[in-house]
């Protein structure tokens, strides 16, 4: 089998360049909307175990997750200057462009016997790697394997990096979509959980900056002309045209990162259009027909579950709460058969209080375990009958973003948009009461939604009203809800 | 089923000295019933305003008043007061 | 403050401890590989491999702030030595050991002083508070 350097090969390398850096400035962007790493699923505050923050919260108010984020440089974050929307598009979208690559260069690879240039042939290359070590520590070049492109420890290290980094990654990042974990929780507890894959993810992308930084070194003393030239026209042939050619390649790669930046910055809602549509691909096809079936027991509640988005400031929310609630009234309605007003109390007797113990994934990364009691959503759905041509559920908050939180990305009502057939999913939950206990008013109280398979801001809190819609064009900025309007997130929160 | 309990954490029930300090300071402050004008009140539980709402004070509380008018359309309302006014 | 800070004190003493040990480890080996084992040359490598054991050992007694610190203090003093020493004894002619003269390719050497690099690395972000040390706490709750 001659290892050589197929078109293929040479093709997929560049684009995995491309996918590969990517992937990297956009995780660092949501790497910013909570930049600290936690090993235990309750991300409880202080126990993290690394910060890459200055800011320090305060103790006698109530902060939340939106206080704690990070602006990151364009340079590193892809856009930067807090826009997890955008650096979530991007990074889900160059997922599916890598995982593509990916699977054809693995089915390319083990089709045309090309695998063993990276697959070891005996045993023995270990201490050849370790000669080749010990070489370099000389500083000197190993020899090349027999008949084959590469040194010992080069074949180790691809090996690594092409059938354990690569798809340890993708591993680790599944373990990271709320439908995966809610329908499978035992795959994410392989990883030691939802916070330990988040912070093995983070591993995971340190390895691969390690590895871009050895191998540029790599091909730097090995020969730049000589090795680009076998990685752009198959053969070692003309190497200034192919230092050239290969600066020029990085250049452009450069000016994609770039174009990709602007276009975010500059029209953020084309970028989420073009590239949300890409991803609903997988996200409505895969993600959206899991159901939620997770039932974690007491001893994991969270003492502390985080907070994101603080309550309404309004003076009448204030003296509803004063009083339990009593004043308080959900308004159900829009294009139903039975539109209703409903007190707490007759919204506690509509049907016998549903109990869930889940973990709750919130956009920006953290994650915290609560018990949840309420009415099932399906339940108050069949009771105000909806008319066939309500596709969409609106839950309208009573916080208002202009005054209630200083660190929103924008003002207005705060409301989001649920599509009408997830209403009958398992554990979609209009929760009244938390940990045994009324809804707290920083959880949203009297009332907030749950829903187990998305992502924490769509389960909007401090509900005082339910609008069955067939549009949403025209509620809001038209996205679908706040976040989607302020912050161009997609729609759906499968992932 | 999981048992629910009714008490909201975050109110706090009043002893018998400090709801009457607060009776006294409605009367003070000239308080009265936006929707019937009356001017006796039921005192309820406090709230601890300071840490969860921004725009607050450190010390604020919101203490529950309903109107004692049995004909009142809308009797529950709420006095804001500082600490050392009826609980130090 | 820094704007990148760790909370892994365990971690972070023991990859401290590897470095040295690893220097320990390339000086015992210099000591057994070599032809000609000169009188300074015994001396020497005894100075660093008991040190940096002493050194490690020391890290890990959390008895107050003194020790730990103290051990972190020697192995850093070692590695500076090392770090000085070693050019140097690549540029003078050794006695007894002139066939080492000049010569830059030996990978013991090279690789002790990545091994020193990585520990003074190390101590430096403990000092300047990116990392924390086996018994130093980080205060943080928010």
């Amino acid at each position: 089998m001659l290892l050589d350097y197929p078109a293929w090969l040479r093709i997929d390398h560049w684009l995995n360049v491309l996918f590969l850096t990517l992937l990297l400035r956009s995780g660092f962007e949501i790497l910013s909307t909570h930049p600290k790493l936690y090993w235990h699923a309750d991300s409880a505050p202080g126990t993290e175990w690394a910060r890459f923050t200055r800011k320090v919260m305060p103790t006698n108010k109530l902060y939340d997750t939106l206080d704690e984020e990070e602006d990151y440089h364009p340079l590193i974050a892809l856009p930067g200057h807090r826009e997890l929307g955008m650096g979530r598009h991007w990074h889900f979208a160059a997922v599916i462009g890598w995982i593509l690559l990916g699977t054809t260069y693995y089915i390319l690879l083990f089709a045309t016997g090309q695998w063993h240039r990276y697959w070891p042939y005996s045993w023995s290359i270990f201490t050849e790697a370790w000669n080749d070590i010990v070489t370099y520590a000389c500083f000197n070049l190993p020899p090349l394997l027999p008949g084959e492109p590469l040194d010992a420890i080069q074949k180790l290290t691809y090996a690594a990096v092409i059938f354990v980094l690569a798809p340890f990654q993708i591993l680790t990042g599944a373990a990271q979509s709320p439908a995966i974990e809610a329908r499978f929780p035992r795959y994410v507890r392989l990883f030691g959980g939802r916070q330990a894959a988040r912070s093995l993810h983070f591993l995971g992308l340190l390895a691969f900056v390690v590895f871009i930084v050895i191998h540029l070194a790599m091909v730097f003393f090995w020969g730049w002309g000589r090795l680009t030239a076998l990685m752009i026209f198959g053969s070692v042939r003309n190497a200034y045209w192919a230092t050239g050619l290969s600066l020029l390649i990085i250049a452009a790669i450069v000016a994609v990162h770039i174009a990709a930046t602007l276009w975010s910055q500059r029209s953020p809602s084309s970028v989420r259009r073009v590239l949300g549509a890409l991803i609903s691909l997988p996200r409505k096809g895969l993600l959206r027909r899991l159901d939620s079936r997770q039932n974690y027991p007491v001893r994991m509640l969270s003492t502390e579950h985080r907070v994101n988005g603080k309550p309404p400031t309004a003076e009448f929310y204030k003296v509803m709460a004063v009083h339990n609630f009593v004043d308080w009234r959900l308004r159900v309605g829009g294009l139903v058969e039975q539109p209703m007003t409903l007190d707490l109390a007759g919204l506690r007797a509509l049907a016998e209080p549903q109990t869930q113990r889940v973990l709750h994934n919130c956009v920006q990364g953290w994650t915290s375990v609560g018990e949840w009691t309420g009415l099932p959503l399906g339940t108050l759905v069949d009771l105000v009958q909806p008319l066939p041509q309500a596709r969409y559920i609106c839950f309208m908050s009573m916080q208002d973003n202009s005054t209630d939180e200083p660190s929103a990305e924008g003002g207005g009502q705060f409301y989001e948009i649920l599509d009408l057939k997830l209403a009958h999913k398992p554990q979609m939950l209009l929760a009244y009461v938390m940990n045994g206990q009324p809804l707290p008013i920083k959880h949203g109280a009297p009332l907030r939604l749950r829903a187990e398979t998305q992502v924490g801001f769509k389960m909007a809190k401090w509900i005082n009203q339910i609008e069955f819609v067939d549009d949403y064009a025209h509620i809001g900025k038209g996205r679908g809800g706040w976040r989607e309007d302020n912050v161009y997130y997609g729609m759906d929160g499968e992932i | 089923m999981t048992a629910i309990a009714d008490a909201r954490p975050e109110l706090t029930d009043l002893s018998p000295i400090a709801s009457g300090r607060v009776s006294v300071l409605v009367t003070v402050r000239g308080g009265y019933c936006a929707a019937c004008g009356g001017t006796d009140f039921a005192v309820g539980q406090a709230l601890y305003l300071g840490f969860l709402f921004l725009d607050e004070d450190d010390d604020a509380y919101l203490v529950a008043l309903t109107c004692r008018n049995p004909s009142c359309p809308q009797p529950r309302t709420a006095i804001r007061l500082r600490y050392k006014e009826f609980l130090a | 403050m820094t704007s990148i800070a760790f909370n892994l004190p365990r971690t972070v003493t023991l990859a401290a401890d590897a470095a040295l040990l690893g220097l320990a480890g390339l000086h015992a080996y210099m000591l057994v590989a070599a032809v000609h084992r000169p009188g300074y040359l015994v001396v020497y490598c005894g100075v660093m491999i008991i040190g940096c054991v002493v050194a490690v050992g020391a890290t890990w007694i959390d008895v107050d702030d003194i020790v730990p610190a103290a051990g972190w203090v020697a192995g850093a003093i070692l590695c500076m030595a090392f770090m000085i020493g070693y050019p140097i004894s690549r540029m003078v002619s050794l006695p007894g050991l002139s066939a080492l003269t000049g010569r830059w390719d030996l990978a013991p050497g090279n690789l002790a002083l990545a091994c020193a690099v990585a520990f003074l690395g190390l101590y430096l972000t403990v000092l300047f508070g990116v990392n924390v040390a086996f018994g130093q706490r980080r205060g943080w709750y928010d």
